[in-house]
């Protein structure tokens, strides 16, 4: 079976004050369809990078050095704007840590997911729409599509932002720091919400997270990134209890005297 | 050799006609005051590079005397419209209160009335000279400046770093200075120059209008004589000051633009 | 031993909204309890909670609306009125300091790190010298010292930049440090650095630590005392067993919401206590836990539950637990995670 995703030797470096620090350095991996990647690491590591290379999101001052990102056999970074364009929320789409700061505060819900559909050239099934929302278990989702955005919990709208992500049907679902800075409970509502979007909804996940319970929770496979480079690729067994590099493990060491107190439960 | 970018233009640039305006003793080739030195309305030549205008003055002195009369309100009224509005706005914006707020109201009848007209009254109540033009700009510019330094502090004061300060038992006046005034930096420097480039322009406004010290050359003054210079085809009179003018002010803008661009810390 | 600060019946209201239509945001709501001298008082809360409010409360930099605040026997009051000796008004302001959670904003982006540091000496007209600076930073790990004295915050980085926090609050050597969320901007490596630091330096030093979290797993590693906090009010409290037995609701849904990164947690369903906490503008009848609470009865939605002894050092707040621990805790437990996985 084809690989839904493929990265080749991707390079990505900063253009910072005239100098080029380099954000990913030659990192390679592949997703096979129906399955959930996390890739951890702390800050710096680059790990936003390859989520915003992926998507086309990159900032001005980026520069892809070298490297290919195959989607279903087409190179993403060779794509012009117009035709990413059609990826982008259709084949691909991307969750970040805030939703309440990607949402227009100035468009009622209906009007942005109308807009999204209309961008994409597809015919708005407001329907389809609610039925969405129902099953990510929004309460009423009538009122929440006539809300402005600014008017829903952080709850709400993490659950507006991944109704926004999949609404076209992606194959691939990005969640870049969904978890990051929220509070314990809700960061358990998104992780839980994202492991029933992975089952009821035939969708691959890249998730990028610098937690590694979190990515124990969901992941099939782990990617652990540090200072740019990819160094140590397995499962979530293989990563908490064999793990083959240095840093590896002197992050799941540091992770398991932080969770010291809470690990015998086991309910 | 080092790159050149547009805030080392800019500051150069600013400094060159600084320098002029400082020797304008020296630049200048003829007293500008002195009237029927040369004949009326004679355009750029060998003699007098900018021409004349209607009363024989010479425009290039004019300017260079201009610029000097220009750089002098404009430079005085700004700092002390500045130096008033940080004290205000440090005091409203970190103690608040009662004071606070009234010294916020003032600004804001300040603000209310239309500035210019205001300028014009006062000027003419007293009278014409250096001395109160630079006062009353100053006066009619503290109010904004002050309401953009108050806004600033407030959102400063409820920063960590603060708080911290707090908890080591530093005093107001201590936290104000050496904790606030600092961060709000970038910002007032930017206001600074802001008003300076208000104040050139409202400076020559009055001289055009006829309300200019005499004694200080205001490049308003030959605009209000290009008005009529024009309809008898004595295009340098209005084409050198105003662009002298227009230089001046953009100079200004720049710098204040370019100013809190490259001052605002780097947070991390 | 000393009871080093006592807060009793705290409240604070701030308004927001404007002039003529403010609207009241109780950001802490009656709260009550004891800091004991050289004991670890961890506070554990969400956002809404009130914690952080708490917490400047609590380091005297804000005055509660209502109830009173004792600090080493002294009312603050007395504190903010300027009503004690200079002496004894130093005294306090020197012995409780406090980090706060933000690396990037908690330091003054224009001073260097040698500025930072000589303040609190500089304020209280205490002499230092340059071995006093450098025996502050190794203490707190940050070696060689004149490697970071003449360096500005942004150059360091985050762990640094709470390293140097900590050294800042521990200049004058207090007798209470006061945390609020000290970890939470930071990556999971410098986090278990950065706790190792306190303790050792708790050690070191006799401090009595105020520890103000939302997370969990950092807290059962340090923590003597216990308060959890939701929505203003304290809703369970005592030492560090209640987080083997806790026996509110919120408490047993907090922790068992951490995503602990074990083996089995891929197959482990994840529990998440359904609902959203009130927004802090709305006005909450009863028990500002009822919405989400699988407990919750005609009482609880009418009456506020007060804060009783259930336990040796053991405090809750709700009209229903004590009636459902009958058949033993841990079938208490295992039932209350039953009817909330029910609902979900």
């Amino acid at each position: 079976m084809k690989p839904l995703l493929e990265v080749r030797e991707l390079t990505v470096a900063y253009r910072v004050k005239g100098a080029m620090k380099y954000a990913v350095k030659d990192v390679s991996f592949t997703l096979n369809e129906d399955e959930v990647l996390a890739i951890v690491g702390e800050s710096g590591s680059g790990k936003s990078t390859i989520a915003l290379s992926i998507v086309g999101a990159l900032p001005e001052n980026a520069v892809v050095v070298r490297g290919k990102i195959l989607f279903r056999g087409i190179d993403l970074l060779k794509l012009r704007p117009s035709e990413r364009r059609y990826i982008n929320g259709k084949e691909i789409s991307i969750i970040f840590q805030d939703p309440i700061t990607h949402l227009n505060p100035l468009r009622k819900v209906r009007l942005i997911f109308k807009d999204l559909f209309e961008d994409h050239g597809v015919e708005f099934n407001i329907q389809g729409v609610l039925e969405l929302l129902r099953r990510l278990k929004v309460p009423d989702p009538q009122r929440v599509l006539e809300s402005y955005p600014f008017q829903l919990s952080g709850g709400m709208a993490q659950r507006v932002f991944i109704a926004l992500a999949l609404v076209l049907n992606p194959k691939l679902l990005i969640a870049d720091e969904p978890t990051s800075a929220l509070d314990l409970t809700i960061q358990a509502q998104v992780v839980r919400l994202l492991r029933e979007v992975r089952e009821n909804f035939r969708v691959s996940m890249i998730m990028i997270t610098h937690d590694i319970g979190v990515a124990t929770s969901i992941a099939d496979r782990i990617l652990v990134m540090y200072d740019g480079g990819l160094v140590e690729e397995g499962s979530p067994d293989d990563i908490l209890l064999r793990p083959k590099s240095r840093y590896t493990a002197s992050l799941v060491n540091s992770t398991k005297a932080l969770y010291k107190g809470v690990m015998s439960w086991t309910y | 050799m080092r790159k050149l970018n547009s805030l080392t233009v800019c500051v150069v640039l600013t400094f060159l006609l600084g320098i002029v305006g400082l020797l304008a003793d020296q630049v200048a080739p003829y007293d500008p005051l002195n009237t029927r030195m040369f004949r009326g309305l004679q355009p750029p030549s060998n003699v007098n590079l900018m021409g004349t205008d209607q009363l024989g003055r010479d425009v290039f002195s004019w300017v260079v005397y201009g610029i000097r009369t220009s750089l002098l309100v404009g430079l005085s009224s700004a700092t002390m419209a500045v130096a008033l509005a940080v004290i205000i706005g440090l005091l409203s914006g970190y103690k608040g209160g009662i004071i606070g707020n009234v010294l916020m109201r003032v600004a804001d009848v300040f603000l209310s009335i239309p500035r210019f007209m205001l300028i014009i009254v006062t000027v003419v109540l007293l009278s014409p000279r250096i001395s109160n033009i630079i006062l009353v700009i100053a006066m009619f510019s503290w109010p904004e400046a002050a309401r953009v330094v108050r806004s600033e502090v407030l959102s400063i004061k409820e920063r960590e770093y603060v708080m911290a300060a707090k908890a080591l038992g530093s005093r107001d006046l201590d936290i104000m200075i050496t904790e606030i005034l600092p961060n709000t930096t970038p910002t007032i420097l930017s206001l600074w120059t802001l008003i300076i480039a208000e104040a050139i322009l409202t400076e020559s406004a009055l001289g055009f209008l006829g309300l200019s010290d005499f004694n200080y050359p205001s490049l308003g003054v030959m605009l209000m004589m290009a008005k009529n210079a024009i309809f008898v085809g004595g295009w340098w009179v209005l084409l050198f000051p105003s662009i002298t003018l227009v230089i001046l002010i953009l100079m200004f803008n720049f710098l204040s633009d370019k100013l809190i661009e490259r001052l605002s810390p780097r947070l991390g | 031993m000393d009871v080093l600060i006592e807060v009793n019946n705290v409240r604070k209201v701030y308004y927001i909204g404007s002039l003529l239509n403010r609207k009241p945001v109780k950001a802490v709501d009656g709260v009550s309890l004891k800091v004991e001298e050289g004991r670890t008082h961890c506070i554990v809360g969400e956002s809404g909670s009130g914690k952080s409010t708490l917490a400047r409360i609590m380091a005297l930099i804000e005055e509660p609306t209502a109830g009173s605040l004792k600090v080493f026997g002294v009312d603050s009051t007395k504190y903010f009125r300027r009503d004690l000796s200079n002496d004894s008004h130093n005294f306090i302001r020197k012995n409780i300091q406090i980090v706060f959670q933000d690396p990037y904003s908690s330091l003054n982006p224009r001073k260097k790190i040698r500025d930072i540091l000589t303040k609190p000496f500089k304020i209280h007209k205490i002499n230092y010298n340059e071995d006093d600076l450098r025996k502050l930073l190794i203490d707190v790990g940050l070696e060689p010292p004149e490697d970071y004295l003449d360096k500005y915050p942004h150059q360091l980085s985050g762990g640094e930049r709470q390293r140097v926090a900590i050294a800042r609050a521990l200049a004058l050597l207090p007798k209470v440090i006061i945390l609020d969320e000290p970890t939470a901007a930071l990556d999971m490596s410098i986090k278990a650095q950065i706790l190792d630091l306190l303790v050792k330096l708790k050690k070191q030093y006799n401090l009595t630590y105020v520890l103000i979290s939302h997370e969990v797993p950092i807290l059962t590693n340090i923590c003597d005392d216990v308060t959890v906090m939701y929505y203003g009010k304290v809703v369970e409290s005592g030492d560090c067993r209640i987080f083997k037995t806790p026996l509110h609701p919120y408490t047993i849904g907090l922790l068992n919401s951490v995503l602990i990164p074990n083996p089995e947690s891929r197959t482990r369903s994840i529990f998440a206590i359904p609902g959203d906490p009130p927004s802090s503008t709305s006005i909450v009848s009863g028990c500002a836990f009822n919405p989400r609470c699988p407990l919750s009865s005609e009482v609880c939605v009418k009456y506020e539950p007060e804060l009783r002894d259930v336990g040796v050092n053991h405090k809750v707040a709700c009209h229903k637990c004590e009636q459902h621990v009958i058949g033993g805790y841990e079938e208490y437990r295992d039932s209350i995670m039953r009817m909330w996985r029910e609902i979900m």
